[in-house]
């Protein structure tokens, strides 16, 4: 165990610690009801199987397993999809490529896809740690709901905020995959696939595809936020709050 | 140690059985998709895809899945899925993928399929 540890009431976790015995930690948080977060970097398999065991027992705490699926299919997307982003800018970087200029754009997200392969990913996720490019999951919970933040350290550029509203406005109106490659085509990649299955996993589960949002907060962080309902008289923020839900990018 | 292994045993020249094993992700999708790609161009319509190892498949890997469904289907050949565990089926069912796969108990019932019903493009 590399660095466990606990602050503010939150435990901590290292992705390079995952691979270890940390139910007893996790348990211990669990307990009392503490947050738990994960810092991470390549989100590879080892990744995944501890944030799906955190679920897991966060879930089984309130009797909710049948949740697990749904929540681990949806929090694997969103895991990768953060390192990705994060991998995205360190080769646009590097290339001297602008995110905000179309050329730019087309010609790095063509060298990005050419590029991606499992060697690949681990040597990108040693320079997002030497750059303090990570993503974070943020795991909090009551008997009401549990609700998981997948944080990037940097906010969504102009361009990339208008193409993520698209996508998700898209995502919304599919019936199931099908729909989406009957409109897409075979080009699928970067397309919004991901979160076409995320919001029919949702719409499975009876829970309103509106409980996942993305946005930029207020310390420029972008998230992409679950809140799964723990009980039935839970109500998602956008019908809370929807003043403040607005004013966030959906 | 990679995260994904496929490999490939040719049953007759129109169809092979992919043993894939590992966790199919956007890392490693693409071997996935040259695999299908390499086979195609030689001539392989059917495919049988065996997921008895495979652990897990993000949103990547079904898209290589559907991109290659969709080709078959003019050829006319047959995308069968084999031995899929739970975790991978529910996955399936809660995202709809399921309803566009055969999905199959065994490698055996696949080949029978292949075997007595010639390709017609519907899978």
């Amino acid at each position: 165990m590399l660095n466990p540890r606990k602050h503010k009431g939150t435990l901590v976790l290292h992705e390079a610690e995952l691979p270890g015995n940390i139910d007893a930690l996790i348990r211990k948080a669990i307990a009392g009801e503490n947050n738990i977060k994960v810092i991470a970097y390549t989100v590879i398999p080892v990744t995944e199987t501890g944030l799906r065991r955190i679920s897991e027992l966060v879930l089984e705490k309130y009797s909710k397993s049948d949740l697990l699926p749904t929540v681990a299919m949806i929090l694997k997307e969103l895991a990768l999809n953060a390192a990705k982003a994060n991998f995205k800018r360190i080769l646009f970087a590097m290339r001297r490529l602008d995110l905000e200029n179309d050329a730019d754009y087309e010609r790095g997200m063509r060298d990005f896809k050419a590029a991606i392969s499992e060697e690949w990913a681990i040597e990108y996720g040693r320079r997002s740690k030497q750059l303090n490019r990570r993503v974070e999951i943020l795991f909090s919970y009551n008997a009401e709901r549990l609700l998981i933040n997948v944080v990037n350290n940097f906010p969504l550029s102009q361009k990339e905020e208008i193409r993520v509203r698209q996508k998700l406005a898209a995502a919304m109106q599919y019936e199931d995959i099908g729909d989406f490659f009957a409109n897409c085509g075979d080009e699928t990649e970067g397309a919004g696939l991901g979160l076409v299955l995320i919001m029919t996993a949702l719409k499975s589960y009876g829970i309103d595809p509106h409980a996942f949002t993305i946005y930029v907060n207020a310390k420029d962080q972008t998230v992409a936020s679950l809140e799964v309902p723990l009980s039935s008289s839970y109500q998602i923020r956008r019908h809370r709050l929807p003043h403040i839900t607005q004013q966030e990018k959906t | 140690m990679k995260a994904l292994n496929i490999e490939i045993r040719v049953i007759s020249p129109e169809t092979i059985v992919l043993d894939i094993a590992g966790d199919v992700n956007i890392y490693n999708a693409n071997d996935l998709r040259r695999e299908f790609d390499r086979h195609m161009t030689g001539g392989t319509r059917n495919f049988v895809l065996n997921f008895g190892k495979m652990t897990m498949i993000d949103s990547a890997g079904i898209g290589v899945l559907f991109t290659i469904l969709n080709r078959v289907k003019n050829l006319p050949g047959k995308v069968l899925i084999v031995h899929a565990r739970p975790n991978v089926v529910k996955l399936f069912e809660i995202t709809k993928v399921a309803k566009f796969f055969n999905l199959l108990e065994s490698e055996a019932e696949a080949i029978k399929i292949l075997e007595t019903v010639p390709a017609t493009g519907q899978n």
